[in-house]
């Protein structure tokens, strides 16, 4: 329920998750719906059964769309790691996702420190939403750190003694887990494609090509080496951003037409 | 650990009660006052681990310098249950030293084992539960917890997993521990039986062509036999321990309490 929204003053004063689409489309903007949406996420194989052996991991993908011939692509950064065993891609105001990068690699950090032991992905998560209702002023009255909502959505890839997991976290601080997710512009195209193609033994290969297939199909400018980044999250080698030559091979695996 | 307090039981400064019982006074009359903000509590503990369990052990006295406060204060604690009875725990705690941060000790370590669980949504392990307690003992470096701590439990692969701590965090996996008044009268004999530290093969040679004799995982009937000896003996030469014995034993199927007397005198 919106009490008040006062978008001028850049403050939503209070709603609720599941009256957020009811929202008027700036509104939206401004929670970061349907600003720059462009990416596409997907998963190999997330629930792995014992007898399946393509349990590998998670791909991240997103388009980094190439606003101007002098923009360096390279500093486009969609894709960031939080921690070894988990990666994040975002869709939305890249500003606001920085500071939930933030608080979620020093979650993370404190956990190895206090336990030993790796953050689990659904933790991070949700330690991550639970920072997306931090705006306003406290309940006691205590001074606001945050005038607005977060207007980004993430998605969250991690390894864990759970295996593969894919999580979307919404600016409205809910999450919910996926084995394939599509968010940003044209993510119902590509999510309806994930839906037809996905299945549950794909190789983190197919995985790869899946999502660049997908990203190809609602992409408005032609895929290519350059415009897209993947990102991979496996047991063996924790988190990783393709580089340049890798990107190349896996574009040229794609299918033409 | 009665040196470590700075009162000792056997000076005329009192047995290490929290208020100085003679202030003293200097010429011109002015009176020194001290508050000692520790108390030693006496008794010992014992943690043993086996290849698929884990015993602490504790004996029930509590003292105050030569006064005994009760004859049933246990030291070892079931940490992260689902209710205050500790029901379905996997790990347990024993803290010896002064009674009171031993207390707080444990019912800080149980609230968060039982949080982790809310935010994690899985039982927390031993290996991360020993971190933790390492980290809340840090925590206070510089007005610590005056205990020895010992944790108990099973790890990832099923085998038995102990953890002693000094005071201030300072952890270590081992085979076997003695904490408390008893710890040095105790220890040795566990080097001995547990680890079989001077033991050696029979007619193997002379001086370094001697031969260890070699370990072997302990039984778990057996390893209760040692912890009992190990009390009865610490019993007859030091007076701080006494009147029962408390032990809990982790296996797979849980935590087992086992209570036998000990000499009252």
């Amino acid at each position: 329920m919106i009490v008040e929204s006062t978008l001028s003053r850049r403050k939503v004063v209070c709603f609720k998750s599941n009256t957020l689409l009811k929202l008027s489309s700036l509104v939206r903007r401004q929670l970061g719906y349907i600003y720059l949406p462009d990416l596409i996420v997907e998963q190999g194989n997330a629930d792995a059964l014992p007898q399946v052996a393509t349990g590998e991991g998670v791909i991240l993908g997103v388009e980094k769309r190439v606003t101007s011939t002098l923009l360096e692509t390279s500093s486009v950064e969609k894709i960031v790691e939080i921690d070894r065993h988990i990666g994040c891609a975002m869709s939305g105001l890249q500003a606001d996702a920085r500071s939930m990068v933030e608080h979620a690699r020093v979650e993370s950090q404190n956990h190895a420190f206090h336990y030993n032991e790796p953050l689990r992905v659904e933790s991070c998560t949700q330690a991550i939403c639970d920072l997306a209702l931090r705006f306003g002023e406290g309940a006691e009255g205590e001074e606001s750190i945050m005038s607005r909502p977060f207007g980004v959505a993430l998605l969250i890839g991690g390894y864990d003694e759970d295996g593969p997991q894919l999580y979307h976290a919404e600016p409205s601080g809910t999450f919910y887990r996926y084995d394939a997710k599509a968010i940003g512009s044209g993510s119902e195209g590509a999510q309806a494609e994930l839906q037809n193609e996905f299945h549950k033994s794909l190789s983190l290969a197919e995985a790869e090509t899946l999502v660049l297939k997908t990203l190809k199909q609602v992409m408005e400018e032609k895929l290519d080496a350059k415009n897209v980044q993947l990102a991979s999250v496996t047991k063996e080698k924790g988190f990783r951003i393709y580089a340049d030559e890798e990107m190349a091979a896996c574009v040229a695996r794609l299918p033409t037409n | 650990m009665a040196a470590l307090f700075g009162q000792d039981a056997l000076t005329d400064n009192g047995p290490g009660y929290a208020f100085s019982q003679a202030p003293s006074s200097a010429a011109g009359g002015i009176r020194e006052r001290s508050f000692y903000p520790y108390t030693d509590n006496g008794g010992s503990t014992l943690g043993i681990a086996g290849e698929d369990f884990t015993i602490l052990a504790g004996d029930t006295r509590s003292t105050s310098g030569y006064n005994i406060n009760t004859r049933y204060a246990p030291k070892v604690f079931k940490i992260g249950g689902d209710d205050s009875e500790g029901t379905n725990a996997t790990i347990i705690l024993s803290v010896v030293g002064f009674a009171a941060d031993g207390q707080i000790l444990k019912e800080r370590l149980d609230t968060i084992v039982k949080m982790y669980r809310y935010q994690h949504g899985k039982p927390m392990s031993v290996k991360a539960c020993a971190q933790r307690l390492s980290t809340i003992l840090y925590g206070k470096r510089f007005f610590p917890y005056y205990v020895h701590a010992i944790l108990g439990g099973l790890d990832e692969e099923g085998k038995g997993a102990l953890y002693s701590y000094d005071p201030v965090g300072s952890y270590e996996r081992e085979q076997c521990r003695a904490g408390g008044a008893a710890a040095s009268l105790i220890m040795p004999f566990l080097d001995n039986q547990v680890n079989f530290k001077n033991q050696y093969v029979p007619e193997s040679g002379e001086g370094h062509a001697l031969q260890e004799r070699p370990r072997v995982p302990l039984k778990r009937k057996e390893t209760e036999e040692l912890v009992r000896d190990a009390f009865t003996s610490a019993v007859e030469r030091h007076i701080e321990v006494g009147d029962g014995l408390q032990m809990l034993v982790v296996t797979k199927d849980g935590v087992e309490e086992i209570y036998s007397p000990l000499k009252r005198d």
